[in-house]
């Protein structure tokens, strides 16, 4: 991935404004907070009625940020659905292609400007991990490590969105598709049981569920940062941007 | 035209699926190995496709980069198909031999003991490790293969190529588990040079130990003295040593029972230690006998006195002060500040922290409750290393000669001796084949009611008595408590639904309000 340079921060700044000034930002996020905020609310009166359980703490802000995972894979093709989609039915492609900016110029300012826009939605957030510091006495850096992972799978899912954006004309057909792509990287690691990891189906199952964005999470989620998920998020975010800027630049020659 | 165009296209399928089968294979090899199917297939099936395409399309090579369009789209195609290549063979480098977590959490949860390090350092043979969890995530057990799964990547990881594992669903391999002997889901089994060591207890402690034992190939044996009214293994109240006896055994000691009352009348060759736990009635001097044979022999004695009202156990004591120096009196030791009972006899011991028996057991826990307890005294010219005393000086503590009178009270003129008090000392090289010993004051510390505070001291002195240097190690692990409290009034709770489910969403609906209003 590439720093934000004058021409696709001129680009992001345009398209954070766009997201602003159009109903989009506020559909998305304000289901996305009830959603959080409600499910936390009767998470936090399940574990604190137990009375019992020494990690009640601990399993509240896993459950939260399993729980923020899921709503961001519902939530995020709504933020990237229109991007290029959009344009193209708009036929402001056409405008884009001509204009001196070029395309990752184009596609770093759309990205960063969902991610900014997913950053304040997790932001948004915030009042969960105070209300169990004021509770309870929770582990204070796995809940950032937690964030830091849903931050990277949020950049995962808004990456996907913008590709899959980039190769339709209709934006319900590149949203129902970014959703569905979504749960599929979701669901990939609940295959069938494989006998034994050392079979081709247990190697193959293995492989499958690496590429679970999910199950990356859960290190993070549980205050681990592996190297390989780290690999795995920032491998994927970079190659479905590449490849969106790829895919917009073939609309130059086509 | 048409057939050319066909053979085109079919140059170009042939060439992006080589490529990925490419990719696929580097996979399949990071993930499975070279002899994994995993590998070969895609492998050859990419070797297959780059054949075709040189046997019957050479030609149309050429013509998939030459036209403005097709030049574009070749170089789109291949460069995406590159990048999709490189990222996947950075996962499977970084998955497979770059594996390299950092854990955040406080009490450091997903890190193995330093004790686990040494102990895989210390591996001269590969070890294979297979688990038997059912893979059915409905199953009861699906949760604990999930952290076997995860304690055993931690192994894997940690040990430099001497482990591998595999997790194995007993059920749809019945034929593994039956190689391995499991009997029932659950079990993680561990094979080193054809010996298998399976356990069922899924902690850190229990996974090392199964290792060290493999490594050592042996179990020591530890015998308890019997027939003096001693504490017993087979006794499951609170007085008893049951506990004691499961905690030695997950540690791969045997434990025995040694009566020196019956023929032949000697330790056995093979004991690693000889325990003498809180015995009443009085030795024989053929029991006593055996004893120094034994300690002759360079042995290790563990020997806990409780003070009792008639004693009986002179010629014992008397024996212990002859072979160790130390001399375990049959008296009280008070300790007014460290006694959190209305038993005045009731204390505390507080542990030194500089002994291999109690240094990592300081780090977590400073006292160990001694119920009631004798002072352990040594004359000035004995080498000795303490282990536990009374943590005040007189008059919060002092040796009690008079167990009859309750409550107890610093007398100096009777011959009460003022604290500090010594109740639990360890010594070694005693005798030319330097024999060691462990002496306690006191045997209710590791007894069933009081195991969970002391049953670890008595552990690591039994590890230190039978050189286990490694095993001392351990550090019980006391995770913080992360408890959750309830909003405790109405106005709270309210406070606390309105804050965390309605305040950020108000505040974004307010300013789209102002936005379209704005707008319009």
């Amino acid at each position: 991935m590439r720093r934000l340079t004058g021409p696709s921060l001129a680009v992001c700044k345009r398209e954070i404004y766009s997201y602003f000034v159009s109903p989009v930002a506020y559909f998305t996020i304000v289901p996305f907070l009830l959603l959080c905020g409600f499910f936390f609310y009767i998470t936090f009166n399940y574990l604190s009625q137990r009375g019992g359980s020494e990690t009640a703490a601990t399993d509240l802000m896993v459950f939260a940020i399993q729980t923020m995972s899921v709503l961001l894979t519902l939530a995020s093709p709504l933020l990237t659905m229109r991007s290029f989609a959009e344009e193209r039915r708009a036929g402001s492609m056409e405008l884009l292609a001509t204009s001196p900016i070029r395309e990752r110029d184009i596609v770093l300012g759309k990205f960063f400007a969902s991610w900014f826009l997913v950053g304040a939605m997790l932001l948004a957030t915030a009042p969960y991990p105070l209300f169990v510091q004021r509770y309870g006495n929770p582990d204070v850096a796995p809940i950032l490590v937690g964030y830091l992972g849903l931050a990277l799978l949020g950049g995962c899912l808004l990456a996907l969105g913008l590709l899959i954006s980039s190769l339709s004309s209709n934006q319900i057909v590149a949203g129902v598709s970014t959703l569905g792509a979504g749960l599929f990287l979701w669901m990939i690691q609940s295959l069938p049981p494989a006998a034994g990891t050392a079979t081709l189906y247990g190697t193959l199952r293995e492989i499958a569920v690496y590429m679970s964005l999910q199950q990356h999470l859960t290190g993070f989620s549980q205050g681990v940062v592996a190297v390989k998920s780290l690999v795995y998020y920032l491998s994927f975010i970079s190659v479905c941007l590449y490849l969106t800027t790829v895919s917009s630049a073939s609309f130059r020659w086509k | 035209m048409n057939r050319s165009s066909d053979r085109r296209r079919f140059v170009l399928v042939c060439l992006l699926l080589s490529f990925g089968m490419l990719i696929a294979a580097g996979v399949g090899w990071a993930f499975g190995g070279f002899r994994s199917l995993a590998f070969h297939l895609p492998f050859w099936t990419s070797a297959v496709g780059v054949g075709a395409v040189v046997l019957w399309g050479r030609d149309q090579l050429a013509d998939l980069f030459t036209g403005r369009a097709a030049a574009h789209g070749a170089a789109a195609v291949f460069s995406a198909a590159a990048a999709v290549g490189i990222a996947a063979m950075l996962n499977a480098i970084a998955a497979s031999r770059f594996d390299i977590h950092w854990d955040s959490t406080e009490d450091k949860v997903f890190t193995l003991s330093e004790q686990t390090h040494a102990v895989l350092d210390s591996l001269t043979e590969n070890a294979e490790i297979v688990g038997f969890f059912p893979s059915d995530p409905e199953a009861t057990r699906y949760n604990d293969g999930l952290y076997a799964d995860h304690l055993l990547t931690l192994y894997r990881r940690a040990s430099n190529g001497k482990i591998d594992f595999e997790m194995v669903d007993p059920y749809l391999s019945p034929r593994r588990a039956q190689e391995y002997g499991i009997l029932h889901e659950g079990v993680a089994a561990f094979k080193m040079a054809g010996r298998i060591e399976r356990t069922s207890s899924l902690t850190e402690a229990d996974f090392t130990a199964a290792l060290l034992k493999l490594s050592r190939g042996e179990t020591p044996a530890v015998y308890f003295l019997v027939n003096h009214g001693e504490r017993s293994l087979a006794d499951p109240n609170e007085t008893g040593y049951t506990s004691v006896e499961v905690g030695l055994m997950k540690q791969n000691y045997s434990v025995e029972p040694l009566d020196l009352r019956r023929a032949p009348v000697r330790v056995p060759a093979d004991a690693a230690a000889v325990v003498i736990a809180g015995p009443r009635e009085p030795f024989l001097a053929s029991e006593l006998n055996a004893l120094d044979q034994y300690v002759d022999r360079g042995g290790r004695v563990m020997a806990l006195l409780d003070p009792i009202n008639e004693d009986k156990l002179e010629n014992l004591r008397t024996w212990l002060k002859k072979r160790s120096g130390a001399d375990i009196q049959n008296a009280a030791v008070i300790d007014s500040r460290y006694n959190y009972s209305a038993d005045p006899f009731f204390m505390s011991a507080q542990l030194e922290p500089h002994h291999q028996i109690t240094a990592t057991l300081h780090q977590s826990i400073r006292s160990v409750p001694f119920p009631l307890a004798s002072p352990v005294v040594f004359e000035a010219n004995v080498d000795y290393a303490p282990l536990a005393s009374s943590g005040s000086e007189a008059p919060q503590s002092w040796i009690e000669n008079d167990l009859a009178t309750a409550p107890p009270a610093y007398e100096p003129g009777k011959g009460d001796v003022g604290g500090p008090v010594l109740m639990a000392a360890a010594v070694e090289g005693r005798g030319e084949n330097g024999a060691r010993f462990a002496l306690f004051g006191d045997s209710d510390f590791a007894s069933n009611q009081l195991y969970a505070y002391g049953g670890d001291l008595f552990l690591y002195t039994v590890n230190w008595l039978t050189r286990q240097k490694d095993l001392i190690a351990i550090p019980p692990r006391d995770p913080t408590q992360r408890v959750l409290r309830r909003p405790g009034s109405q106005g709270e709770r309210v406070a606390f639904v309105a804050i965390a489910v309605f305040l950020a969403p108000a505040l974004f609906s307010i300013v789209g309000i102002a936005v379209w209003l704005w707008r319009r």
